[in-house]
């Protein structure tokens, strides 16, 4: 296999010829896509690592070989990096998983052990990984001796490694009268989670659907649908039979919480205990469903089943051609008091700017970071004879929110939000974008398209701050002309004569320190929120008016 | 996981007084790569940027191993912060080396700076905290006084979630449900773990003079005084009261030579009474002694309530 890391690996070789191939393979792949840093800037850490590591794995190895196996009692006495370890587990939960390993899909298993299984001391819980497939002596509630384990360390946090080569001793069989089950936790909190959990949740809607493999080689039935309770729902996947019917109450031990892109999603396998569950008390499919409308604030991107009610703004049809077939797209710009956002409909549709319309069952996919609403049949669109929130005016409705309530919400469009310029980037001013695709061009290399004759364009980059949180801001050229009160001719001119330092020092001593308020849209990831604005301005404080709001949001009495 | 991924995001810039960074000792060193480091202060921030402003108060060159860099003094109208200007960012060696060329000609001017809080530890154990620059511009002074009303609220902020928190059980759980903010409950587990039981009442008189100053008004009385004590010597009521620039130039006078005539740092009401004797109301009074410190940087407060001449 050749690719981009090939000749830096042959360079690594050279250096240090007994190292791993596949090994400085994960290495750039991890500087690559963990560090972001490019493989021809990692190739000297990654020898310098290779060059460490080539005597220590030597001596690791034949010390592996001599040392004898550690018998432990407790996890406590095990230390981070000691291997070939002993010691009696109870197995708490088996969770298979397949995961790609090096291109190759394995499947692997995850859950958790505790310690000092036949005493009545407290015992401690840790994670477990199973490398080796031993799903059949590892079933959960049994006590087993594991020989040959690991220990990995990751962030802190102790696991065990059961390996290929370990070996799992059966005790004592699983008998599920002694497993403590777990308490059941409400779907606000199962949302945060991620494995293993116990539910006590309604259905309020279940369908069978098919899931096509990747490698083409067949389909799976599944039945997906959505579970309730009062404090909020969740989508489920059901990994084979799922004989219940909507409005049922059910109890889930076993069911696992998974991540589809932002959204967690609750999995049940053939492992998962359901059983019919009575409580007079718990709310109703009907209650359930209507008192879980969501907001535009509230979409992620992977939701399914979402109903929500909107305003439309403004649409736009189009129809292409797919298998011989003439259909249409309908994109249409609709808002809410939250927020607003875009919503595709894969059908013919008639609605209007003004209408206010109630969708149900509709999909949450991210277009360029932002969640839009996904309708695949018109039917799923009432619309609605009044607003439940009476006429938004869509040229004003902007939803005003801070940075540090923007870190712990979802990418969101037509908000505003303030703070003040703390970092002007270098690469402000005039870049040259690919044609074909806006990339902006390294030295006329477009990374997709090649050479290409570039396209000028003006942008502005910007980190700001309000005490809470950062973001990065990147302002396109209408917005950037609108802002600086200079076209992008006039800066064009003004970089050729000066070069770019002038102008990037000049727009940073201005704006270094200086409040702004921008509109537009936000796209917040694990790196941080982005913003993308649609105006810039400059907001100018008044040092008494904010004192008397910190007086009176405080209570402070001069 | 969601550790892991926020620590790689960018710092926010915290608003911190000098009073409470400097009284700062409790620091932790990121141990991964990417890590960021932090000083805790006493009221549970976790100080890893800040955002801070006041008056340059010293400035020198300073060569290092590393290579030319540059350290001053920035005071605050609660404190002194100390700053360093490193050898590893010459982009601001020219912003440094005007600010040090003006500082040296006795000009005084207002500066908001942006860096990254350090910490040194003593061999008996202390810890002393300073700023590494990342950046810094003059100001003016509604520009401070913005500033100043905006530390104050996010100080104000901390203050009330540490008040709240002594209330609580020391654990993130009674924390959350508690109602303290999700980017306060870390520092604060920590800043009573390391502190214990702390006095928050310092953190508030800066609070109030920070918002007086903000105001436009004078700083509040740290003592509640009855109606001003009669000297016996000097009657006030026997001098006309003066106004406008006149009264500003009588009190700066009275001021200054009332602190020059001591060797020791002079009490706040002392310097209050002396321009009373000159008549200049105690109202002008406040102003001028804030506008000597924090704006001409002609004198300096050692200790709370006490002055001298810088």
């Amino acid at each position: 296999m050749t690719d981009e890391y090939e000749t830096y690996i042959e360079q690594v070789l050279t250096e240090v010829p007994d190292a791993d191939r596949n090994a400085i393979r994960e290495e750039f792949e991890k500087y690559h896509t963990q560090f972001r840093i490019e493989p021809e800037d990692a190739v000297r850490s990654i020898v310098k690592r290779f060059q460490k590591n080539d005597s220590e794995t030597s001596i690791q190895s034949r010390m592996d070989s001599m040392v004898a196996s550690k018998k432990v009692e407790r996890f406590s006495e095990l230390g981070s990096d000691d291997r070939n370890v002993t010691i009696e587990v109870m197995v708490v939960s088996y969770t298979p998983r397949v995961q790609m390993v090096r291109g190759e899909e394995r499947q692997i298993a995850f859950g958790w052990i505790e310690d000092l299984p036949f005493s009545n001391e407290g015992s401690t819980r840790w994670d477990y990984k199973d490398w080796g497939n031993h799903s059949s002596n590892l079933s959960p509630g049994s006590i087993v001796r594991l020989e040959g384990v690991s220990v990995n360390e990751w962030n802190g946090k102790r696991s065990i490694n059961i390996n290929q080569s370990s070996r799992v001793a059966v005790l004592q069989e699983g008998n599920t009268v002694n497993i403590p089950t777990s308490e059941p936790v409400d779907l606000a909190t199962a949302a945060s989670m991620e494995g293993p959990v116990t539910l006590v949740a309604r259905v309020i809607a279940a369908r069978p659907d098919q899931i096509v493999k990747k490698d083409g080689s067949g389909t799976i039935d599944v039945v997906r649908g959505r579970l309730a309770d009062s404090s909020g729902q969740m989508s489920f996947l059901c990994w084979g039979e799922f004989n219940h019917e909507v409005g049922s109450l059910l109890r889930f031990e076993g069911a696992n919480i998974r991540r589809f892109r932002e959204t967690p999603e609750v999995n049940f396998s053939d492992r998962t205990k359901i059983e019919v569950f009575r409580d007079a008390s718990f709310p109703d499919a009907d209650e359930l469903s209507s008192n879980n409308r969501a907001k535009i604030e509230d979409i992620r991107d992977g939701m399914r089943g979402v109903d929500i009610t909107v305003q439309v703004e403004s649409i736009e049809t189009r129809t292409f051609v797919r298998d011989g077939e003439e259909r249409s797209l309908t994109s249409v710009r609709v808002l809410d008091p939250s927020g607003r956002c875009k919503m595709t409909v894969w059908s013919p549709i008639e609605i209007q700017p003004g209408q206010v319309v109630s969708i149900q069952e509709a999909r949450i996919r991210a277009f360029q970071g932002t969640p839009d609403i996904t309708v695949d049949d018109a039917k799923q669109v009432t619309i609605l004879d009044q607003s439940p929130w009476g006429e938004i005016d869509p040229e004003s409705h902007v939803v005003e929110t801070t940075l540090g309530e923007l870190k712990n919400s979802g990418s969101r469009d037509g908000i505003q939000t303030e703070g003040e310029v703390l970092v002007v980037r270098d690469d402000c001013g005039i870049v040259l974008r690919c044609p074909e695709c806006r990339r902006v061009l390294r030295e006329g290399v477009c990374a997709e398209h090649d050479v290409v004759e570039g396209v000028e364009d003006l942008r502005l980059r910007f980190v700001i701050d309000d005490g809470l949180a950062s973001a990065n801001v990147v302002v396109g050229r209408a917005a950037s002309e609108k802002f600086l009160h200079q076209d992008m001719a006039s800066i064009q001119s003004r970089i050729n004569e000066e070069g770019p330092g002038n102008f990037v020092r000049e727009i940073s001593e201005k704006l270094f320190g200086t409040r702004i308020l921008i509109n537009g849209r936000a796209i917040v990831d694990d790196r941080g929120i982005m913003l993308l604005p649609d105006s810039v301005v400059e907001k100018l404080d008044d040092p008494v008016a904010i004192a008397a709001k910190v007086r009176e949001t405080w209570g402070v009495v001069l | 996981m969601i550790s892991n991924s926020s620590s790689r995001q960018r710092q926010p810039a915290l608003r911190m007084f000098a009073i409470e960074f400097s009284q700062s000792s409790l620091p932790i060193v990121g141990q991964g790569e990417f890590d960021p480091s932090f000083v805790v202060s006493r009221l549970g921030a976790m100080t890893s940027r800040m955002l801070v402003a006041g008056v340059i108060d010293n400035m020198e060159r300073r060569d290092t191993e590393s290579g030319p860099g540059y350290r001053g003094r920035l005071r605050d109208s609660t404190g002194l912060h100390m700053f360093d200007v490193t050898p590893f960012t010459p982009e601001l060696h020219a912003d440094a080396e005007e600010i040090l060329a003006r500082f040296e000609r006795g000009d005084r001017f207002l500066v908001l700076m942006l860096g990254r809080s350090r910490h040194y530890e003593t061999e008996d154990g202390g810890v002393f905290t300073s700023i590494r620059a990342e950046g810094f511009r003059e100001i003016d002074v509604t520009r401070y006084h913005v500033w100043l009303a905006r530390t104050a609220d996010a100080t104000m902020r901390r203050i009330d979630a540490q008040r709240k928190s002594r209330e609580l059980e020391n654990t993130e759980i009674s924390y959350k449900s508690g109602g303290i903010p999700s980017d306060l409950i870390s520092g604060l587990l920590k800043s009573r773990e390391h502190y214990g039981d702390i006095d928050d009442s310092v953190y508030e008189v800066a609070v109030m003079r920070a918002i007086s100053m903000s105001e436009g008004l004078a700083p509040p009385d740290e003592v509640v005084e009855t109606s001003p004590v009669p000297d016996e010597s000097v009657s006030p009521k026997t001098v006309e009261n003066l106004e406008g620039d006149e009264a500003i130039d009588k009190a700066k006078e009275a001021i200054l030579q009332c602190l020059n005539a001591s060797d020791d740092p002079v009490d706040y009401d002392t310097l209050i009474r002396a321009c009373a004797s000159v008549g200049v109301v105690r109202l002008t009074a406040e102003e001028v002694i804030d506008d000597l410190r924090d704006v001409q940087a002609l004198i300096q407060e050692p200790e709370f309530g006490f002055f001298e001449i810088l």
